[in-house]
């Protein structure tokens, strides 16, 4: 078995912190994996440019539903900006450029397979197309 | 130490005289360079341990296809100084990468909009934009060249109106060798807030570039000239340009979402790339920016500059021969064109290479420069770094012979 399906990041994609839609969100994106036509639909209950409140719909693989569910735990309170910036270190996490941020080490088997980097880039991706009102 | 040409020689297997039973002289690399061992090894390794298609599955095959291709565009990047790696899209070459342009950002013009080539471009950088013309209604115009086979800037005061988007002009001319002072073109554009395009087909064989120090909107480029494998190029767009264009060609690769209504694409520079690209050319067209990058190019420049004069020099003191471009070394690339005259380029061209010296003769994809010229084409040595003094001379003693034969 690849060792990127650890007991952490199964437990993870199992919580599906977060999951579910929200009623009358104020933005909504849909972002797609064109690899594997993978996808999540985030919505965000924005004041001001802060995240307070967000759900999503998720028909995608585990990698990317632990990377959801960390969303779910971690993106309330935070700054669309902040989770632009939070993508851009994971980004680099995951190109051996940078450190993990906090809660991300669990992706560090992923790391290696260059393929998979977008599984876990794809909830921040409709937080950005949500935000910019792309969908 | 001196530039030594003999060592970077034996990085070729092609020019190993061996092959051919005794020294060839090739100066045909204008029109494609040769293949060094590094280039010949990155491919091969690629093929014999990583082949499989790239940015679709997730085995270890796919995998390493994938970062190799990846690894490639970081390359590119590198060797055009873009500002990432986002701006590199690879194409079939230098055409490909202009009719891109011409389809992607041309969409974006009006009827009226002005595109502003030269005479001296190859027809590379002149077709694309007649289509584009053909199709939107777009004013095409062009900079005339000076009678020493030099882009005539000082008629762009005239040229650029308010209504030019686009100028799309050679780095460095095919021809004549003839470098163009870019930093004039680009005022000229900012002026009136257009956009540059470069075709670096004759100048990125020559190093490492700064696409960012030029100030230009794009810069097109092509493996096969600049001592990689053919067909692969590189388009690069500073990333606001890519972002604000359409699609060019429809396929896979290049999509975010696709639904029978509608496609949703993905962000450059995959929105550029349909379908299964160029793997392994492109691995090896980095691998060809990486051997060059690690020669000594002051010291190879030196030698082509030196090996260029004593061309032009020996040229010009043959009866009947005249060299087509700047007589001077300043400005200009290895490229030398020349006449004889009452002989046709291609029976010049046959004659050498019966001596075993490989030059092109004609009009260079080039005919509206030779109009100018008021030649019917020329003949065409272009010098590269594994070539020497026994090549040029070898040269002067064939054009010699074609004097007196013909």
């Amino acid at each position: 078995m690849s060792e990127i399906y650890q007991t952490e990041l199964l437990k993870l994609a199992g919580r599906a912190s977060g999951a579910g839609r929200l009623d009358a969100p104020d933005a909504s994106a849909t972002a797609h994996n064109p690899m594997c036509g993978d996808r999540i639909t985030m919505d965000l209950r924005l004041d001001n440019g802060t995240v307070t409140d967000l759900g999503y719909a998720v028909r995608a693989c585990l990698v990317c539903q632990a990377s959801a569910s960390l969303a779910g735990e971690g993106f309330r309170g935070q700054t669309v900006a902040g989770i632009d910036a939070l993508r851009d270190a994971v980004d680099a996490y995951l190109k051996d450029a940078g450190p993990a941020p906090e809660g991300y080490a669990v992706f560090e088997p992923v790391r290696q397979h260059l393929s998979r980097h977008t599984c876990v880039l794809l909830p921040f991706d409709a937080v950005e197309k949500a935000a910019s009102g792309e969908d | 130490m001196s530039f030594d040409p003999a060592a970077v020689r034996r990085d070729f297997p092609l020019l190993d005289p061996a092959r051919h039973g005794g020294r060839i002289h090739y100066l045909d690399n204008a029109a494609t360079a040769q293949v060094p061992l590094p280039v010949l090894d990155a491919v091969r390794r690629h093929e014999t341990a990583s082949r499989a298609n790239v940015h679709r599955s997730v085995h270890r095959l796919a995998e390493a296809a994938t970062r190799a291709f990846e690894g490639a565009r970081v390359t590119m990047a590198r060797y055009l100084n873009a500002a990432r790696r986002e701006e590199i899209v690879f194409t079939s070459g230098t055409t490909a990468a202009i009719n891109l342009v011409a389809h992607s950002y041309g969409a974006r013009m009006k009827p009226g909009d002005e595109v502003l080539v030269s005479l001296m471009e190859h027809h590379s950088n002149i077709v694309p934009w007649q289509m584009l013309r053909d199709r939107q209604g777009i004013v095409l115009k062009a900079i005339p060249v000076t009678q020493d086979g030099r882009l005539d800037l000082d008629r762009l005061d005239e040229l650029v109106t308010e209504r030019t988007r686009l100028i799309a002009v050679t780095h460095a001319s095919n021809v004549t060798g003839a470098v163009t002072d870019v930093a004039r073109v680009v005022a000229a554009a900012r002026a009136v807030g257009a956009e540059v395009l470069l075709d670096g087909a004759q100048m990125a064989p020559h190093g490492p570039l700064d696409v960012q120090a030029l100030g230009v909107g794009f810069y097109a480029c092509s493996g096969h000239k600049m001592f990689g494998p053919n067909a692969i190029g590189v388009l690069w767009g500073r990333f606001d340009l890519l972002k604000s264009m359409p699609p060019f060609l429809g396929g896979g690769e290049m999509i975010s979402h696709v639904t029978l209504e509608k496609t949703e694409y993905a962000r450059p520079p995959m929105r550029f790339e349909a379908g299964t690209p160029p793997i392994a050319p492109a691995i090896g067209m980095a691998a060809a920016a990486d051997w060059l990058s690690g020669q000594d190019l002051a010291g190879a420049e030196a030698h082509m500059v030196g090996l260029a004069g004593r061309l032009i020099d020996g040229l010009g003191g043959l009866d009947r021969v005249r060299v087509v471009g700047p007589s001077g070394l300043q400005q200009r690339l290895p490229v030398v064109a020349f006449t004889v005259d009452g002989v046709h380029p291609h029976d010049v061209s046959q004659l050498l290479d019966s001596r075993g010296v490989m030059v092109r003769g004609g009009h260079h994809c080039a005919e509206p420069l030779a109009e100018a010229l008021g030649v019917c084409g020329t003949t065409r040595a272009a010098l590269a770094l594994y070539n020497d003094q026994a090549d040029v001379d070898a040269l002067l003693d064939g054009v010699r012979q074609v004097t007196k034969i013909l």
